[in-house]
């Protein structure tokens, strides 16, 4: 059950970019989503988290269609990780966060303009906490570096108390020492149950990190399974129609993806 | 942090309190503090000095305060659900559509009142144009504001060319744009404090969902906030918010630009924290451009003027800084 794509179809205009895609996310598992550039993997996850809606097939939640969730009905099970932040405004960490609790405010506290409390509160200091950020939580986004702010853009889907993450690309624009941590982090929400979604270009991350990897070109499941299964050279240069070698990581002996450059004379 | 921040906005509210005080000092004739509060004890007397003060001087210092606080008020939405902190109702062409609405609604049903419902129409139309024709991902700062003063252009142009063929209309429009703080009424002071009380209350009430929206309206939308819905109440109170204060005063801009800028300086982004002190620093911006306005050796002249002497300058700078990439 849970989170279900069945032989879902979108396109923009006219434009057809997922073409038949069934896949769900299970329990305590991180499920990577790789593929090549324009594979339709980050319109998969919009799909998913229900700001798309499928041309056809059907994304269902718990055996209902997604579609049929209220805006803050769905966000109480699904929280979406967006690549980056690009505010106009300045807001600290703390308020960032906060805003996780959003869709399950009492209308009572609303309209008496009560700060947040009790239940709220403590998930809003636990996803602080989780994500190391309490030193930070009045310092503002844009004094941020790029790391921390991944971790208050994964703070604040903490804070929304989901049980499916959806991540779209959260490593992109970090270091190496950066991108570890988050996937650490990550596997460690797995560990508590969570059903996590990650958009991943790093296949070695993939590999190394995720549960299950599927991979996607031109808008279609090429391959889904472990990522023994899937991160093999032949299915690879199959699907990204170029050379790819791959290894075994020295420790543990998880798929290592390397590129094959055209040898130099 | 909560009573921290109730105290400084209490601070500025004294201070705007004060500021008024000493607009409604200053005048012809000089008011000294003690004769003002000798005529707030006496607001039907015959006297003079108490004519002065109730007549004159307090529905106009009062009025500049509410105009100003309104058009904060609405800048600081228009620019959350703008995401633009270049956002004016003026610059985006919310005032040009409640003076056109006002028109049509002079020129088509002369003498049945319905010259602040057309205003209403009018603001609330333009500023759901303005932010859906912007509204895609990606369009930049800058090009909103563009997109936004061109709004206003047309809209400008289309009353002026309806009042060109309804000479009839032109006088009463003319002097209901030119409008100024020297008329407000009592009347239309409550109808200020009515709607100003409105729209700083039900704004407080999604300051949050502001706060969520100033973000992307896709992250809104994962936050949980029914963008549509939320997007188009807000829009509509930011509307009606600037109508008011277009009825009661014309055409003033700049005050929607700065007073939100100036909350975000002292207090941060937060929209429960820059909402009132918004419509505070836009009130006290007001009744300072309005005195000088109406204290100058020349004699009197129109407020705008002293705030777009002031308020331009403001937004180019703004807009400079933001094309070198310093968040504002």
């Amino acid at each position: 059950m849970s989170l279900v794509a069945r032989d879902v179809q979108f396109g923009y205009g006219g434009r057809p970019v997922l073409k038949g895609v069934t896949l769900g996310v299970e329990q305590a598992e991180i499920l990577a989503l790789c593929g090549p550039n324009g594979a339709g993997k980050s319109t998969l996850l919009h799909v998913l988290g229900g700001l798309r809606q499928p041309a056809a097939g059907e994304v269902s939640l718990d055996g209902s269609p997604l579609s049929a969730f209220r805006p803050a009905a769905r966000a109480a099970r699904i929280a979406v990780v967006p690549q980056s932040l690009e505010t106009a405004f300045d807001i600290t960490v703390e308020d960032l966060v906060a805003l996780g609790r959003l869709h399950r405010l009492p209308l009572r506290d609303r309209l008496l303009l009560q700060p947040l409390r009790g239940a709220d509160r403590t998930a809003v200091e636990e996803a602080l906490r989780e994500l190391g950020l309490g030193a930070l939580r009045r310092r503002q986004i844009g004094q941020l570096s790029g790391g921390e702010r991944a971790r208050a853009l994964l703070a604040t889907a903490l804070a929304q108390g989901a049980d499916h993450l959806l991540l779209d690309e959260p490593t992109a624009h970090l270091d190496p020492a950066y991108r570890q941590e988050i996937l650490e982090i990550l596997r460690r929400l797995a560990a508590s149950g969570k059903r996590i979604l990650i958009v991943l270009h790093d296949l070695t991350l993939a590999g190394l990190y995720a549960d299950r990897v599927a991979l996607l070109e031109g808008g279609q499941v090429k391959a889904l399974g472990s990522a023994e299964e899937v991160l093999r050279e032949d299915v690879l240069c199959s699907v990204f129609h170029a050379p790819l070698r791959v290894l075994r990581h020295p420790d543990g002996g998880r798929p290592v993806v390397l590129p094959a450059p055209t040898p130099q004379h | 942090m909560r009573s921290r921040g109730g105290l400084f906005g209490g601070l500025m509210l004294a201070l705007l309190l004060a500021e008024m005080l000493c607009a409604v000092m200053i005048g012809p004739t000089g008011i000294p503090p003690a004769q003002v509060f000798s005529a707030f004890g006496h607001p039907g007397s015959s006297q003079v000095v108490a004519e002065i003060v109730w007549q004159v001087r307090l529905p106009r210092v009062i009025g500049a305060a509410l105009v100003g606080a309104a058009l904060g008020l609405a800048g600081a939405i228009l620019q959350a659900l703008l995401r633009n902190p270049l956002a004016d109702p003026y610059l985006i062409g919310t005032s040009s559509g409640a003076s056109l609405g006002a028109t049509i609604a002079q020129i088509t049903a002369p003498g049945l009142a319905l010259v602040p419902l057309g205003a209403f129409i009018g603001a609330a139309g333009a500023a759901l144009l303005a932010s859906t024709a912007t509204r895609a991902r990606g369009v930049g700062s800058v090009t909103i504001v563009l997109v936004g003063y061109a709004l206003s252009v047309i809209l400008g142009a289309i009353s002026s060319l309806l009042l060109t063929f309804n000479h009839s209309a032109l006088l009463q429009i003319y002097f209901w744009f030119l409008g100024g703080l020297g008329s407000v009424s009592w009347t239309q002071i409550s109808l200020l404090l009515g709607v100003l009380a409105l729209g700083l209350g039900l704004s407080l009430v999604y300051r949050r969902e502001l706060d969520a929206l100033a973000i992307g309206e896709r992250e809104a939308q994962y936050l949980g906030v029914d963008v549509g819905r939320t997007r188009l109440m807000l829009l509509l109170l930011a509307g009606l918010v600037t109508a008011v204060a277009v009825s009661a005063a014309g055409l003033i801009g700049f005050v929607g630009l700065v007073a939100p800028h100036v909350a975000r300086r002292a207090a941060g982004a937060a929209h429960g924290r820059t909402l009132a002190l918004s419509a505070i620093w836009g009130g006290a911006f007001l009744v300072l451009a309005d005195t000088v306005a109406r204290s100058l050796p020349v004699g009197e002249i129109p407020v705008g003027i002293v705030t777009a002497i002031i308020g331009g300058p403001f937004f180019i700078w703004l807009l400079l800084r933001r094309e070198r990439g310093v968040a504002v």
